[in-house]
């Protein structure tokens, strides 16, 4: 079934077009890697599925229904949830506080000390720096709160923009195993936007390759991954 | 030293907080009630509001507003008008002023939805003059530069607190209610929203916070506070006028805010004390008078640019302490 289905998106910054007319849509249950450079408008479709950057055109079907520019405050109710760019944690609140924060358009106190208890488990770093500042975590600890966060509305769509920015080689590899977990624990589906291609699309099960605001390239992720063009592009050479 | 204080404090927090309270309670006797000083101390008391006004708004939301003078006046003029016209007394009044003012905050919290950084100071600035000009010439309702005198002295069950000492208790009992209020709202769901929205209105928005509904709810409760204390100002003095709520009222107040700390709820009722009393005690130096006041805040922002106690947090240097102590244990433990 199609959770999520993109048509025609376009989305401008002015006078510029950063998204032009895409198409895409996921599964329930897949993992879907948007794969693109600098610039490409991978963080910008992440931002306007969420209804924090205004969609110029086409449509958004989340569930069927039509979410384009709905307020990011229904997006996270009707079940999406973003892990933003750079992490974006709240340097200063504390840990305990930053997974609140994750949960604040949830009313169930009983939710709220689930998704508590589901990050601390799956980090248990974090337990220990529970009264810790945001903003004192080092890079990897940063984004295994802003996933523990993420998580705090239980999603039934988990976006990614970049988990794996600024990280080291090794933690990455942590963190994109995690989110296959996350997946088959959780019964989640995953859309996720890298640089990182190699990582992102050994772990999808469906690829998109955007360029300069349109996709360029389809197809199940281990194809994307043979394709001379993608190596090519992404992967450095051959 | 500053640090060692600081630590004392942490470890005696309620104590430190009930010592406060207890002196400001025999404030009176100890200076044996002279009307000079207990002026300063409720007119201390009063700016103490207005800065945890303030530091609602630009502290912890991180909005600039140069504007908070206009609530200010908007709570007195409220109250005064009221209690002049229609005889309402002084306990409907003062609830009344801080929601006419919220009313009005609400109004400018829409305008500065729209804008942000230098801009913003400009539009609040601009609205306090507005503020200024709607009461200077509004002259059915204000008497415009005439003001308005024999604002009845405040008045509870029949009760009148005429006497300054009396005023005093009226404004200590709403310095503490506003500093509950204060920091009930910041340690709340709410706060934490306050918080994430300072620190990065994007990452607000992902989460699902409805950032334009928290920071007009922001404005509002600080404009309301500071009418609130616009309302007992007015019965307080007697007599108001336009000239009090002018923009230089707003800098005296964002002056407090900065010297206290930014985002600190102490720090906000101790710069005020300081900026109120600071003054008074430089009176003997006629001349020289402004001159140290401009120089103390000129060092104070070159020394400890982020305020008195801004971002001093008693619960985390406790935490830190804490955690010493306990490693130090476990490290002899484990020789």
């Amino acid at each position: 079934m199609k959770v999520l289905e993109v048509s025609n998106l376009s989305v401008s910054y002015g006078m510029i077009k950063a998204v032009r007319g895409i198409d895409f849509h996921v599964e329930e249950g897949e993992i879907v890697s948007l794969i693109g450079a600098n610039g490409a408008g991978k963080s910008t479709i992440m931002n306007a599925i969420m209804g924090v950057v205004p969609i110029a055109g086409g449509s958004v079907k989340w569930l069927g229904q039509e979410i384009a520019n709905q307020k990011p405050e229904k997006t996270v109710k009707g079940g999406i949830t973003l892990c933003p760019e750079g992490r974006l944690i709240f340097p200063e609140l504390t840990v305990l506080q930053n997974l609140h924060i994750g949960a604040y358009t949830v009313g169930s106190a009983e939710q709220i000390q689930r998704g508590v208890d589901r990050a601390f488990q799956l980090f248990p770093r974090l337990e220990e720096r529970r009264d810790q500042l945001g903003g004192t975590l080092s890079g990897g600890e940063q984004q295994m709160l802003a996933i523990g966060r993420a998580l705090m509305t239980e999603p039934k769509l988990l976006m990614f923009d970049e988990p794996s920015m600024g990280l080291a080689p090794l933690v990455v590899k942590d963190i994109f195993s995690l989110i296959h977990r996350i997946r088959d624990e959780m019964n989640m589906t995953i859309l996720l936007v890298e640089q990182n291609a190699k990582q992102a699309l050994k772990m999808a099960d469906r690829g998109y390759i955007l360029e300069t605001g349109e996709i360029s390239m389809t197809g199940p992720a281990s194809d994307l991954l043979a394709s001379d063009h993608v190596r090519a592009a992404y992967l450095g050479g051959l | 030293m500053v640090t060692k204080f600081f630590h004392l404090i942490a470890k005696h927090q309620l104590l430190a907080q009930a010592t406060i309270l207890l002196c400001a309670i025999v404030f009176p006797l100890a200076v044996s009630q002279s009307s000079y000083v207990m002026n300063i101390a409720v007119m201390a008391l009063t700016y103490a509001i207005l800065t945890l006004s303030l530091n609602l708004v630009t502290g912890f939301l991180g909005t600039t507003n140069l504007g908070q003078a206009a609530f200010f006046g908007v709570g007195a003029y409220t109250a005064a008008i009221l209690a002049t016209k229609l005889d309402v007394p002084f306990l409907l009044t003062l609830p009344l002023a801080a929601i006419v003012a919220g009313l009005v905050g609400m109004l400018l919290g829409f305008i500065t939805l729209r804008v942000s950084g230098r801009y913003l100071s400009i539009v609040t600035l601009g609205f306090c003059e507005i503020a200024r000009l709607v009461e200077l010439n509004w002259y059915a309702l204000t008497r415009g530069p005439l003001g308005i005198m024999n604002i009845p002295a405040p008045k509870v069950f029949g009760f009148a607190f005429e006497t300054l000492t009396g005023k005093y208790y009226i404004v200590l009992i709403l310095t503490v209610l506003v500093t509950v209020a204060v920091i009930r709202m910041i340690h709340s769901r709410t706060g934490r929203a306050i918080s994430a929205i300072k620190s990065d209105q994007l990452a607000a928005d992902v989460m699902g916070i409805n950032v334009k509904r928290t920071k007009i709810l922001v404005f509002v409760v600080a404009s309301g506070i500071a009418g609130l204390a616009g309302g007992f100002y007015a019965h307080y003095i007697s007599f108001i006028d336009p000239t009090s709520f002018n923009y230089n009222k707003s800098i005296q107040i964002m002056s407090m805010a900065i010297l206290g700390g930014m985002g600190s709820i102490p720090g906000s009722i101790i710069g005020a004390v300081i900026l109120t009393v600071l003054p008074e005690l430089l009176r003997d130096f006629v001349l020289l008078r402004q001159v140290i006041y401009g120089v103390v805040i000129i060092v104070m922002v070159l020394f400890r640019p982020a305020g008195l106690l801004g971002g001093v947090n008693f619960k985390h240097i406790l935490q830190r302490l804490s955690f010493r102590e306990r490693t130090a244990a476990e490290g002899v433990g484990n020789e």
